[in-house]
């Protein structure tokens, strides 16, 4: 039985000393942020865009733009939430330039109100990690992510990815709790869905 | 307390992330040990977010931390004066030495003449359209072409058409486009049939995200700094 778990990024102790220096306008702090969260940063932002060059270059811009408006940063929220949110609002603009048409359905994924129920109840092989290789791993998860609606995606990229909490994952999207709550139940029974037909004991 | 397969479903979510209040998880506990399919959602849902959330699947790709750092560093301009060097900041303390009113007021009177001017100055550069010159790229690419930039090809531009366009100027900084400057710098390059050493002039605005915002752009002979005036019908 999969049992609760509580799942967290550790985020430094210094965090707030690195900030306040990089506010004051020292690079190399500015430069331990930027390392601390590319990584975590490239990993949403790619399953937003489902794209690498586009992933590289929201990151690259989301850190431009923290730069400039370091000073507007309050500290009431936390370093990687604020940045977070500068990433999400670049990756959505990426999209829009990419694909003009599909910007409605960013917010409001569209289904049937039993859409979301499991269809596929075959179980899953043990250890996908060790059976598959990485590069076919990350093909596998990279083709099903693709396939949810860009709302959908964004709260995975968010909660399940980057792994910010819930409530952060909320902040974030200027969503309800409740709501953030109910799109991620939908979004994950979907992306297990489709992963089932790769990952599951029948395949 | 017993559940259904609905509700099941509807808390699992809450279940996998230790979010559900204790009453509720045993229950749906208790409800995946006696219906099968439920259990198995539970148990791959549970081995799926394993799966999305390790950070050795989908890291930057080889060079891509590199081409970030390389891209900040140009990006973000001059280096800052190191903190030893800079001037300390004033810091009210309950011991200042009091001033009488008249002191007050005209040292508040000079700081807001200082102000006015300074902000007039500010918003007469913005207003101001300049002309700048330089080697158009885009950003995805500069950390690739940074010490050739000449040699980057007009095809590679035109696929690189999403990410942003702009100019590296003489002090070697990178000078991003905002969305007209793109679209003009875009259908400059598709219209041209020159393979590379693409060198634009732009006439643009200082707008308050750093952006130029582009009034006019040429693609021009390297080293041409200035924009034939536009003209008229």
């Amino acid at each position: 039985m999969a049992e609760p778990e509580a799942r967290a990024v550790a985020v430094g102790e210094d965090e707030l000393a690195l900030v306040r220096r990089a506010c004051a306008g020292e690079r190399d702090a500015f430069f331990a942020l930027v390392s601390r969260y590319q990584a975590a940063l490239y990993r949403s932002a790619l399953a937003i865009t489902r794209n690498p060059a586009d992933a590289e270059d929201v990151v690259q811009e989301t850190f431009l733009r923290a730069y400039e408006h370091l000073g507007q940063f309050r500290g009431e929220a936390k370093f990687q939430t604020w940045l977070t949110q500068i990433a999400l609002n670049t990756a959505r603009m990426k999209l829009r330039k990419n694909h003009g048409s599909l910007w409605e359905s960013l917010d409001a994924p569209q289904e049937t109100e039993d859409g979301w129920l499991p269809r596929d109840v075959t179980e899953w092989r043990e250890n996908p990690e060790q059976r598959f290789g990485r590069e076919e791993l990350e093909r596998i998860l990279h083709q099903a992510l693709n396939g949810l609606p860009p709302g959908y995606r964004e709260v995975v990229a968010l909660r399940d990815i980057q792994l910010l909490s819930t409530q952060e994952t909320a902040d974030v999207l200027g969503l309800s709790l409740a709501n953030v709550k109910t799109r991620l139940l939908r979004a994950r029974l979907q992306l297990r869905e489709r992963l089932a037909a790769s990952l599951g004991r029948r395949s | 307390m017993i559940i259904t397969c609905q509700q099941f479903l509807e808390w699992m979510s809450d279940y996998l992330d230790g979010e559900l209040e204790a009453v509720l998880a045993e229950a749906v506990r208790q409800h995946g040990e006696q219906c099968a399919p439920c259990q198995v959602v539970l148990d791959s849902s549970d081995q799926m977010l394993r799966l999305v959330g390790d950070d050795r699947l989908f890291a930057m790709p080889p060079g891509a931390s590199e081409r970030l750092h390389q891209a900040l560093e140009r990006g973000l301009g001059e280096p800052l004066v190191p903190a030893e060097l800079r001037p300390p900041v004033p810091v009210a303390t309950l011991q200042a030495p009091r001033r009488s009113h008249f002191i007050l007021h005209s040292a508040w009177a000079a700081a807001a003449i200082v102000i006015l001017v300074l902000a007039a100055g500010i918003l007469r550069w913005r207003a101001s359209a300049t002309t700048t010159s330089g080697w158009l790229i885009d950003r995805h690419c500069l950390a690739t072409f940074q010490s050739h930039l000449a040699d980057h090809p007009r095809d590679c531009l035109i696929r690189c058409a999403s990410s942003t366009y702009g100019l590296v100027d003489a002090k070697g900084h990178f000078r991003p486009f905002d969305a007209k400057g793109n679209q003009t710098a875009l259908a400059a390059v598709k219209a041209s049939t020159q393979p590379d050493h693409l060198w634009v002039t732009v006439k643009a605005k200082r707008s308050s995200s750093s952006e130029l915002a582009v009034e006019q752009l040429e693609l021009t002979e390297p080293g041409t700094d200035t924009v034939a005036a536009p003209t008229s019908r």
